[in-house]
């Protein structure tokens, strides 16, 4: 990428600092996605907390909690998270509340960053690696916290397999397969973002009228359902760690 | 363009996951193994064996998904012949 295109992260003195501390040691390039992630996250902070402080009024004029009329910042976030919610229900039941803060988190975090891919003067955090390996490893450090929080040390034994005399064969695949999960989260994501991101750009250096609308359609369906995609595997891994000892 | 349905997400997510996976899982295994040659010495025999462990990673991933879509075209099946 070329060093005189104009990002919005670039107009924040402190952010484009931050970019070029992080400056890419292979290439020089600078560490766009660190600043973008940054400026999403802001965004995500600022509409949180305009929609908190509305409905913490109302609470506190005792005032009932009835929607507001229109489409505010508010209603979207409500709508954001009861949706987030009903899914997390629908394949985890009951214990779905419980992991709302972090699969909530991860979902609206990789929702903005890839809406942001489609708006000029943004580059998406999740089109670089580290940033979706960042999630990824989140999602496997916790769904495995939460596996030894909900067994112990008998969380080891779904490792071992169905007999002990197999455990030399199955712990080995165990552990490939677990390390499998990240490493596929982190590139879907990345992979389809640049891409989508890519074909975007391509098609608007070739037709720059009316054709690189479709890409920007087809840009929209791919943040929503690699969004969902995210989130719904996160869930799967995670009610897989904390349910095996059932059986 | 038509919103997909949930169950269809839902469907796209397992196949996606499943069939990265055994690329994934393969790459995963020979990593170790060849780590593990390089420092112990073993040479060939940790690359063989987590090699073949990964190979059985993957394709266990990839039946897992067909199992779960077998599981999704049966609820169909059942869903069109109740009355």
């Amino acid at each position: 990428m070329a060093a005189e295109d104009i990002y919005w992260s670039s107009l924040i003195p402190g952010l484009k600092q931050l970019e070029h501390w992080f400056v890419n040691p292979s290439n020089g390039e600078p560490a766009l996605h660190v600043s973008n992630a940054i400026l999403v996250v802001l965004i995500i902070l600022t509409l949180a907390f305009i929609a908190r402080s509305k409905i913490k009024d109302r609470i506190e004029r005792d005032e009932d909690l009835i929607p507001e009329a229109g489409l505010t910042v508010r209603n979207v976030m409500e709508l954001m998270v009861s949706g987030i919610l009903k899914v997390m229900e629908d394949s985890m039941g009951h214990v779905a509340p419980r992991f709302l803060y972090l699969v909530g988190a991860l979902a609206f975090f990789i929702l903005f960053s890839n809406l942001s891919g489609l708006v000029p003067g943004f580059a998406p955090p999740t089109d670089n690696l580290n940033t979706t390996l960042a999630c990824a490893l989140v999602v496997f450090v916790a769904y495995n916290l939460y596996g030894f929080k909900e067994h112990g040390l008998a969380y080891l034994k779904h490792f071992m397999g169905p007999f002990w005399w197999l455990a030399w064969l199955m712990i080995p695949i165990e552990i490939i397969s677990h390390l499998a999960r990240p490493m596929s989260l982190s590139l879907r994501l990345f992979g389809n973002i640049m891409g989508d991101h890519k074909v975007g750009a391509i098609f608007f250096m070739l037709v720059p009228l009316a054709v690189p609308v479709f890409t920007l359609v087809l840009g929209l369906f791919v943040s929503f359902v690699q969004t969902f995609v995210f989130m719904l595997l996160t869930m799967v891994y995670l009610s897989g760690a904390i349910e095996h000892a059932e059986h | 363009m038509k919103a997909p349905r949930r169950e269809t997400v839902r469907l796209i997510t397992h196949v996606s996951a499943g069939t990265l996976e055994l690329g994934m899982s393969v790459a995963i295994g020979a990593g170790i193994g060849y780590a593990l040659d390089s420092w112990l010495g073993t040479d060939p025999w940790m690359t063989l064996f987590w090699l073949v462990a990964g190979v059985i990673a993957g394709f266990r991933s990839l039946i897992r998904v067909l199992q779960s879509l077998e599981r999704a075209e049966g609820q169909k099946e059942d869903d069109g012949n109740a009355p």
